[in-house]
């Protein structure tokens, strides 16, 4: 028997469990903050606290943080187990306060309106190569158990941790290139439909990668461990896994149908979501199976009373994406509260659920002390179960509802909720229950975090550690003599082809990233190279240094989070996007093309804005900024007073054209050196406009007008190709 | 000398789609040809038990 014995770090496990916990209750008081924000706009603090700043901490903090965390806890635990190896201990410090750190920042910076505009990626350049360094950091710490396992199989759970590891790594670093214009303000190198397309490539995969893949490997470990029994299929998991690595890649432009994303990509990333159900399917029934001749347990146990519902929402989760993902149900469900349902069926239910299941399980082993209480953990199974179905049950009702009233026509043929915001005051009563049910949800949370914390003080003076017996490094050992004789060779154990590629992770993990990266390439090329994907619009000119200015302050305050850009090819849309009794143009790609980062947005809380130029006046949109119940009774916006008090500054201006400049914006030579004064000349111009219109004095210096002027640009260059095209000027 | 831009776009967004299908099948088609039949029945049942036997038994 081997002498050789490895001591389990579970101290890095423990603190990656704790800081799961205080994250997510975080994560989720600042969801539900954000929830009531749009039920009782007072709660709207400008300028750190509005519902546009919120949102991306809420999604960062739940994703990033508490999602996250959770990933590193499992990882950390189960690796060390499969691989009969420890990390290294300086790399996992460096891995948790690094980690911890980001979030810090995250936490700082986006109330603080830092922000590169795209939704998950909205932390700054900084941050950005700060996660960079730490996912490596990681990644090396995970590939050294792996160099120093002693278990020459590496599990399936180990795969799917692999595959994200590098799969997170090749988004995090494509989507988030950037030209910096100042420590806290970037662009991206990509604009319009090229950004678009990454954005969505990044954003589907951080779905796939971050709360899909990982989550399976915790699901494939800790399911067994909890059911003390094997997984139903190993064979159904080696298929899962290929299936889900090669197809998860291609979905991402779902999020884009009937935008300006061309069409053929649109339709690829349509079938291979429909294609995704499968596997999903399979991997769901393969883990639901594993608790075959233990469903008697489910009853008693709240760990598998967790795993049971997380599981279950898995399926519904892979069974309403790809339904969502289908054009035609898409043109109803996009930037809708349906998407919100969904991926909070999919976060609160299948991470969530997973996640408190893998706590509960490990909470005793950890703290190596029973765990304080089981009725506590069954309460907050039930409460947080509850309180999911009331908040998917609400967004699946507001989504539904305010799909099918904005394409409403009444018998004259007109629409008949022409009013955006009758669409909007109608879903607050849902509103409501979706706070409802969030509320119950964080106090699961709450009662989780007490029940570990009474958990953990009544842990012993000092945790025994133990030297677990292990058989020799893998690649310390070597391999016995091969047979010369030709009849002992034949009685050898043949080595499968898949066996030995697990035995080997360099080549396993290379054929990962080329699955990853061959199906990136397929969408990828064509979207950048083919010519005629955007044509060129003669009448689109960049953004003039002030607008450009607006449009930071439109990133800023996270207008996206609530306003799309966006007219798709439907006739509810031109119509009501559309002036004078004429319908818009619905958009095209080459109105977009100097648009670093694109502002598409996916959620309509408000109006599209495609084709705000010249809709309201100056005076309206200043009042509207300050107070947006002044001009439109029941509107759910929050004020941003700050922006008729603080003033531009002008210094800014210069260096962001030129990083727009550095991204072959053209402009012009004046542009390139007095930018500033171009703006102040723009400002002065607006200014006087407001003044004309009996609007206060005083403002050529506010950003207010900077936010206009953006406003009032908004679809303006295709109304003049429009105009062109049509001989009116 | 030939752009990429060029040899790209020689190909119609189409095939591209039609050529990730073919792709996906083989990769599918390979897998499931490996790992479909009955002769790794014991290798898979081996490989299912590593999460119930990795830290037991060895103790000291």
């Amino acid at each position: 028997m081997s002498k050789e014995t490895v001591r389990y770090d579970d101290a890095i496990v423990r603190k990656f469990v704790t800081a799961t916990i205080l994250w997510g209750a975080v994560g989720m008081l600042v969801g539900l903050w954000c929830a009531l924000q749009l039920a009782v706009p007072r709660l709207n603090f400008a300028p750190y606290f509005t519902f546009g700043r919120l949102r991306p901490l809420h999604t960062n903090a739940v994703i990033f943080a508490f999602a996250g965390n959770a990933i590193f806890a499992a990882v950390y635990y189960s690796s060390q187990r499969l691989l009969k190896a420890r990390p290294l201990d300086r790399l996992s410090a460096i891995h948790f306060w690094g980690w911890q750190a980001i979030i810090v920042a995250a936490a700082i910076t986006l109330p603080l309106g830092f922000t590169q505009g795209k939704e998950y990626a909205e932390l700054e350049w900084p941050i950005d190569l700060a996660i960079a360094v730490v996912w490596v950091t990681f990644a090396v710490n995970f590939f050294a158990m792996v160099r120093n396992r002693r278990e020459k199989h590496l599990y399936v759970a180990l795969w799917f941790y692999i595959a994200s590891i590098v799969t997170v790594a090749i988004l995090h670093i494509f989507n988030n290139l950037v030209i910096p214009a100042g420590l806290f303000k970037s662009y991206s190198v990509y604009a319009g439909v090229e950004d678009a397309f990454m954005q969505w490539w990044y954003g589907h995969n951080a779905v796939a990668f971050v709360l899909t893949t990982p989550f399976l490997g915790l699901m494939y470990y800790f399911l067994p461990k909890a059911a003390e029994r094997p997984v139903y299929s190993y064979r159904l998991s080696i298929l899962h896994f290929w299936s889900l690595v090669f197809i998860y890649i291609w979905a991402g432009p779902h999020h884009l149908h009937y935008t300006a994303l061309p069409q053929w990509a649109s339709t690829l990333g349509m079938i291979f979501s429909v294609m995704l159900w499968m596997p999903s399917w399979g991997g769901m029934i393969n883990g639901l199976l594993t608790l075959r001749g233990a469903w008697n347990r489910v009853a008693e146990d709240p760990v598998l009373k967790f795993f049971v519902v997380g599981l279950t929402f898995y399926g519904m989760a892979t069974f309403e994406g790809p339904m969502l993902s289908i054009k035609s149900v898409n043109a109803l469900s996009h930037y809708t509260d349906w998407n919100i349902a969904h991926v909070h069926g999919g976060a609160l239910g299948w991470v969530g659920f997973m996640t408190f299941g893998m706590i509960y399980w490990l909470a005793p082993r950890l703290f190596q002390t029973k765990l304080y209480s089981k009725k506590l953990a069954t309460t907050h199974f039930w409460i947080a179960t509850i309180g999911i179905v009331l908040y998917v049950l609400a967004m699946w009702v507001a989504g539904i509802t305010q799909g099918l009233m904005w394409r409403a026509f009444d018998d004259a043929g007109h629409l008949q909720y022409p009013d955006f915001l009758e669409t909007v005051t109608r879903l607050v009563p849902m509103y409501w229950v979706r706070a409802l049910g969030g509320s119950l949800y964080l106090a699961g949370v709450l009662l989780g975090g007490y029940n570990l914390f009474k958990t953990w003080r009544s842990r012993p003076a000092s945790y025994e550690e133990i030297d677990v017996a292990v058989p020799p490094m893998i690649r310390a050992a070597k391999l016995p003599a091969r047979p010369v004789n030709v009849i002992e060779r034949a009685a050898e154990p043949p080595v499968h082809w898949h066996r030995t590629w697990e035995g080997l992770p360099a080549l396993f993990t290379a054929l990962t990233i080329v699955a990853v990266l061959v199906a990136s390439a397929f969408e990828i090329v064509p979207t950048f190279l083919i010519g005629d994907n955007v044509p060129r619009i003669k009448t689109v000119k960049p953004y003039t240094p002030l607008e450009l200015y607006g449009r930071d302050i439109y990133l800023r305050e996270g207008c996206y989070n609530c306003h799309s850009q966006m007219v798709r090819p439907f006739i509810d849309e031109t119509v009501r996007y559309g002036r004078n009794g004429k319908p818009a143009e619905y958009s095209k790609p080459g109105e977009f093309v100097y648009d670093h980062p694109f502002q598409w947005g996916s959620k309509r809380t408000g109006p599209d804005l495609a084709r705000e130029a010249g809709r309201r006046d100056e005076l309206w949109h200043l009042r509207h900024f300050e107070n947006p119940r002044s001009t439109s009774m029941g509107s759910v916006m929050p004020s941003y007073p700050h922006l008729l008090e603080d003033d531009i500054p002008w210094d800014v201006i210069q260096p962001r054209v030129d990083a727009m400049a550095m991204l072959a914006v053209p402009y012009d030579a004046e542009a390139l050196v007095h930018a500033d004064g171009l703006a102040r000349q723009q400002a002065d111009q607006v200014a006087r406009t407001l003044v004309a219109a009996g609007g206060p004095k005083g403002m050529e210096t506010k950003e207010v007008i900077a936010l206009i002027a953006y406003m009032q640009r908004l679809g303006r260059d295709i109304q003049l190709a429009q105009d062109t095209q049509g001989g009116t000027k | 000398m030939i752009r990429l831009s060029e040899l790209v776009s020689a190909l119609t967004p189409a095939h591209y789609a039609e050529l990730s299908l073919v792709l996906f099948l083989m990769v599918f088609a390979g897998v499931l040809a490996r790992h479909g039949g009955k002769r790794r029945a014991a290798e898979h049942a081996a490989c299912a038990q590593l999460p119930l036997a990795d830290d037991e038994g060895g103790r000291r």
